[in-house]
């Protein structure tokens, strides 16, 4: 977004309001070690069962909180391993079997659907995933958020004061990320932030007016998805 | 390859669409919220669980032998089933293969499109193929069965997991149904299982997309609509089109 951009800004529970962009600014990017040579990511078993995780639960994004009202984050995030001794990016070896676990920013879980069900292809047995779907089943496939690509605005998640999004990373493969023995996913792995940070200015009777009308184009955006429903099969 | 936009197609909080089934009267909706699906996973094929290649034909008065299937029919994906009534997921399909050996993602260039994904709309009916199906012979080869309102299926080297996912093939679900999935092979090499053959990999298939928040329009918003006042898109039905009497050539 830019400066007179409006952006609207929907709650979870529904609530709305209009914002007119004061001011932006980039963020640049910051990163974080995921995986290295001394603490690598473990390897599943078996490729379809539940992935390992970097961590028990997101990790807070501290840093990534605005720290007063009237402030909006617009983060995206991305991945890279880069080669544990050269440090040059590794470009070839980004999968869909590894992937971001995320926080919203209200420190909930959140993508994914409905319902959790268990799903068996070609009635065999090894090719049961117990816990597909669910309302934090899904996960953020790191090919899709490479670092080397042009970054894209499906994952972006919006953050106002007060909350903070976490995240961790989930190794569906069977082979570390990281890890001290010399594999093919052996490297160092990054998760990075990058995005926009803006003050919000409040739109004057007339151009709110207007907004409810779509007389003037904007923006909306959700915070924290839609809402969960708790009932699961 | 293709570069499709990653955000291409999806909807927004404030837009209108207009949905019909296969037989009745449209709709309009208004999009409250959204969120993204994130990415969810089932694998479809394993080193010890493979889906055959299809037999070398014998000779020329001989047919070409049938796809081979990794299910008897499409399994139902329950997990992509809306909760509510006022709940939409824009399903957005993709299949990768990773290789055993390496861990590396399998460059798409050599997924052939005779591997192919074939579902079930979340009515629960087949759909994808034309009005007729028919035998078609060309230089003595008889390819039987081509065509007829289930005869499409998705070649799965143009819905590779990679960057940028197509919009093309978008399932829209509404509360009370799911769309199926199976996998069908038509080439000579086994999908997934050991050994030397080329597409013996691990086979997933991946589903993304968005979640919204509906309403209806409102009357006032509906009349403005049906004159085009205000932009809207429409959703394809989730049945697609009405079937007509199935005619064999």
């Amino acid at each position: 977004m830019k400066m007179g951009d409006f952006v609207k800004i929907i709650g979870y529970e529904g609530e709305v309001a209009f914002f007119k962009i004061a001011l932006v600014e980039t963020m640049a990017q910051q990163s974080v070690l995921f995986g290295d040579a001394a603490q690598g990511i473990g390897a599943a078993a078996h490729i379809g069962a539940n992935p390992i995780e970097s961590d028990p639960d997101p990790v807070p994004y501290k840093f990534m909180e605005p720290v007063q009202e009237l402030r909006l984050v617009q983060m995206r995030v991305s991945v890279y391993p880069t080669d544990g001794n050269s440090g040059a990016p590794v470009v070839n070896n980004v999968t869909p079997a590894i992937e971001i676990e995320a926080n919203s920013p209200e420190s909930e879980r959140r993508f994914g659907t409905d319902r959790r069900t268990r799903t068996t292809m070609n009635g065999i047995a090894a090719l049961t995933v117990p816990d597909t779907g669910g309302r934090n089943g899904g996960r953020i496939p790191a090919n899709q958020v490479r670092r080397q690509d042009d970054q894209c605005e499906v994952f972006d998640l919006w953050i106002i004061h007060g909350y903070e999004p976490g995240f961790d990373i989930t190794n569906s493969m069977n082979f570390n990320l990281g890890g001290i023995i010399p594999g093919p996913l052996d490297f160092n792995w990054y998760l990075n932030t990058q995005g926009r940070r803006y003050v919000l200015g409040k739109p004057t009777r007339d151009e709110l007016d207007r907004l409810m009308k779509k007389e003037i184009p904007y923006k909306a955006v959700t915070l924290g998805g839609v809402t969960t429903i708790t009932m699961e099969a | 390859m293709a570069v499709y936009d990653r955000a291409a197609e999806y909807l927004q909080p404030g837009d209108y669409v207009m949905f019909s089934s296969q037989y009745g009267k449209p709709i309009w909706l208004f999009i409250e919220a959204d969120e993204a699906l994130g990415q969810m996973k089932v694998q479809m094929t394993d080193v010890g669980v493979s889906l055959a290649g299809r037999a070398a034909r014998a000779g020329a008065g001989s047919p070409v032998p049938p796809f081979t299937f990794i299910d008897a029919e499409p399994v139902r994906m329950d997990f992509l089933e809306p909760r509510r009534e006022d709940r939409l997921y824009q399903i957005r399909p993709s299949v990768f293969a990773i290789d055993e050996l390496t861990g590396h993602l399998i460059d798409e260039d050599v997924i052939p499109p005779l591997l192919m994904l074939e579902w079930d709309y979340p009515d629960g009916t087949r759909q994808g193929g034309s009005d007729r199906l028919a035998t078609i012979t060309i230089n003595n080869i008889p390819n039987p069965d081509i065509g007829g309102p289930q005869g499409g299926r998705i070649p799965v080297n143009e819905i590779y997991n990679r960057s940028d996912l197509s919009p093309l093939y978008d399932i829209f679900v509404f509360f009370l149904t799911a769309p199926a999935f199976r996998l069908i092979n038509w080439t000579r090499g086994v999908v997934g299982a050991a050994g030397d053959e080329g597409l013996q990999f691990l086979w997933f298939l991946t589903f993304q997309g968005r979640k919204y928040i509906f309403r209806r329009a409102t009357a006032e918003e509906e009349e403005k609509l049906i004159n085009r006042e205000l932009p809207y898109r429409s959703l394809p039905s989730p049945g697609g089109v009405p079937d007509t009497l199935l005619r064999r050539d």
